[in-house]
């Protein structure tokens, strides 16, 4: 008889987030043959068996993923690189995904813009991402005092709480409706495939020939050969700070 | 101050206290391990808690540097918590032990304590229980030391665990076959450091190399099993597929492949290759790794059980340089892997999240109840039940004497939620009775 022990070392558990990547992200299980039709924004049910590719998912907040998969609740997970660079968990990161494209940006109110990045003194910046913000006010030699917020930080500036702020964005739209301009580019970031440490290598064929499936769909998308069409678009991240 | 008002609560993140039961778990894994230990021949050292910073951060990469507590003494000199046991011993080695024969066998059971977001579920204190070899290069001890750790874990009865081994000089091999320099190698050494295959594949891709070069960085790294992906490691990666081993170089990074293949070998003919994988994308998070490193890997633990390998040039940084290997048990992490792998085998049939939630709460070792609780009928007893306490002690059974006075339902009643093996009443002539459980 089959123990537990040798069920879960082929069950795989994915952690999925909530929220604006999860559209990308059924389609593409799908295509690997991971059947989620009950995957949906508004689902209740947290948990989703699918007996037929003996996979477990888990519906959780995108800020929780690299919890789960660090810890190894879960054994990969989907996450994006914003996540991932400001909360530098022991995770392995094995594909970008491509989609759920976005930049960290320093953007501040025109008026404050046109001074440009202040020579001497301090500034005040607003950010969800405080080592992220920290890191690159450090490399540009600026002394700046980062002020962690939990959600719309555009609203720093015009409150008065802060000069700038330091916050992704994918189209720039928000940041123009409220009246601030880009001054930097820190770097971008796309959706990830990370896997657990120990689930890496303790459950290796099940994650390596999911691993191999999701490249060959992405290759299949982009029209282009895996590797080759991969490393291009996010060169930039590695000058940009991750190394 | 607010911890004030609810002492219960008053412990820092990522530190606990271990009641009874998790208490006399870590108690007879580090019994087990400690048998193994002493029957290998290795003998116990104790290291202070408290070291200089000056003296420990010696061979320390800065990720942990980072991590260490740091305080002033009164004379204003850095002192640490140590963040690990290892480096300790190696100056402890290198300058009292110097003149003990040589290789030293030693053992160690500790805390280690490394600063960190206390919310993110990381301990900052844990318990460990390590072995070190100090002052014998060579595969042979290599092959003895990962041996160890895996008789160590096997003696707790852990089950499904596997060991990875890999060697710090896989990346500086690799960079000589495909031609990187200094700099290049350093980036792909960060990559997989992070364990980042998107950044390896970046910074591969951004490296112009010929194709067949660049798929054979990227593909080393990745390989992980037996004998055979050495051959494929050996293959340079200009030959064709299949081509001729010839792999070009100083000899340094050919060395590192037979170092493995030696001791895959070696522990294959002591019945030990079902445990273990070749892993060439292997890097260890201590920067004072020079050649053979290894981890173990248990079901029901998202980190490394044990992990451990060559450092020979640590020894140097206190005076003597001494080759040496070695490896640390993180016991919490055992004892969770234990737990998951008992609960699997005690309901192999259980079925869902629920069941795998209340299967959690079981223990490789449990707590039991003393053998006897040991009940006076009358005040005027106690003088003979102490007596019947002490004799049942001198036969070897563990043994509870009622010290309260309270009537004898509940004393009984006491006995019964400490689940004593047998209730016994002793009356003023030494006369017992057993109390039959309803």
């Amino acid at each position: 008889m089959e123990t537990k022990i040798e069920r879960d070392s082929v069950i795989l558990n994915i952690a999925l987030p909530k929220g604006r990547l999860l559209p990308h992200i059924v389609p593409l299980l799908k295509s690997v043959g991971i059947n989620c039709d009950e995957v949906t924004e508004s689902s209740r049910r947290l948990v989703l068996m699918d007996e037929r590719s003996n996979t477990r998912l888990f519906l959780m907040r995108p800020a929780d993923v690299l919890t789960y998969v660090e810890q190894g609740a879960c054994d990969v997970g989907i996450v994006g690189k914003d996540l991932i660079l400001e909360e530098r968990r022991d995770v392995c990161e094995l594909v970008d995904l491509g989609f759920g494209f976005c930049r960290f940006v320093l953007a501040a109110p025109k008026e404050v813009a046109e001074k440009g990045l202040p020579g001497r003194g301090s500034i005040r910046v607003a950010t969800k991402f405080p080592h992220i913000a920290g890191e690159y006010f450090q490399r540009k030699g600026i002394r700046a005092e980062i002020i962690k917020l939990h959600g719309s930080v555009e609203l720093a500036p015009l409150a008065g709480l802060a000069e700038m702020i330091v916050d992704i964005t994918s189209t720039g739209q928000t940041l123009a409706e409220n009246n601030l301009v880009v001054l930097d580019e820190i770097a971008t970031a796309t959706a990830r495939l990370v896997a657990n440490r120990v689930s890496f290598r303790l459950k290796s064929e099940r994650i390596n020939s999911l691993v191999s499936k999701i490249q060959g769909t992405l290759a299949r998308v982009q029209g282009t050969p895996t590797e080759a069409g991969e490393g291009d678009q996010n060169a930039n991240l590695v000058g940009a700070g991750i190394s | 101050m607010v911890a004030m008002k609810n002492p219960g609560a008053a412990v820092p993140g990522g530190l606990r206290y271990l009641g009874p039961r998790e208490a006399f778990q870590k108690r007879c894994i580090e019994e087990r391990l400690v048998q193994v230990f002493v029957q290998w021949g290795f003998s116990e050292i104790v290291t202070p808690t408290i070291e200089y910073f000056d003296v420990i951060s010696a061979g320390m990469g800065e990720r942990l540097r980072d991590r260490m507590y740091r305080f002033l003494d009164r004379t204003g000199q850095i002192i640490v918590l140590r963040p690990d046991i290892t480096t300790p011993i190696a100056h402890f080695a290198a300058t009292e032990l110097r003149d003990e024969p040589r290789p030293l066998r030693l053992f160690y059971l500790g805390s280690v304590f490394r600063a960190g977001s206390p919310q993110t579920g990381m301990r900052q204190e844990s318990y460990q229980a390590g072995a070190e070899v100090i002052g014998a290069a060579g595969n042979a001890a290599d092959a003895e030391v990962i041996a160890l750790a895996i008789q160590c874990l096997k003696a707790t009865g852990l089950q499904g665990f596997r060991v990875g081994i890999g060697h710090a000089g896989i990346i500086h091999y690799i960079a000589e076959q495909v031609g990187l320099d200094p700099r290049q190698e350093d980036l792909v050494r960060d990559a997989l450091a992070r364990h980042d295959f998107v950044a390896l594949r970046e910074v591969a891709g951004s490296l112009d190399l010929p194709s067949r070069k660049l798929e054979w960085l990227l593909t080393i790294p990745a390989l992980h099993g037996k004998g055979e992906i050495l051959k494929a490691a050996l293959a340079p990666p200009l030959s064709p597929p299949g081509g001729q081993v010839t792999a070009r170089g100083d000899g340094g990074g050919i060395e590192v492949l037979h170092s493995l293949g030696t001791i895959l070998e070696n522990l294959e003919s002591r019945g030990l290759g079902d445990f273990v994988d070749i892993d060439l994308g292997l890097v260890r998070d201590l920067d004072y790794y020079t050649g053979i490193i290894f981890e173990a890997y248990a079901y029901g633990v998202g980190r490394p059980v044990c992990g451990g390998g060559r450092y020979d040039r640590l020894l140097e940084s206190f005076g003597a340089g001494e080759p040496a290997t070695g490896f640390a048990i993180d016991i919490e992490g055992l004892g969770a892997a234990l737990a998951a792998s008992a609960a699997s085998h005690a309901a192999p049939s259980a079925q869902g999240l629920e069941a795998q939630g209340r299967e959690r709460a079981g223990h490789g070792f449990e707590l039991r109840g003393p053998d006897y609780f040991v009940i006076p009928q009358s005040e005027a007893a106690s003088i003979e039940a102490a007596r019947v306490a002490a004799g049942l002690r001198d036969a070897g059974h563990s043994v509870e004497l009622e010290i309260v006075s309270r009537g004898i339902e509940d004393s009984i009643d006491y006995g019964m939620r400490r689940k004593a093996g047998s209730i016994i009443i002793v009356d003023e002539s030494g006369n017992t009775r057993e109390v039959k459980a309803e």
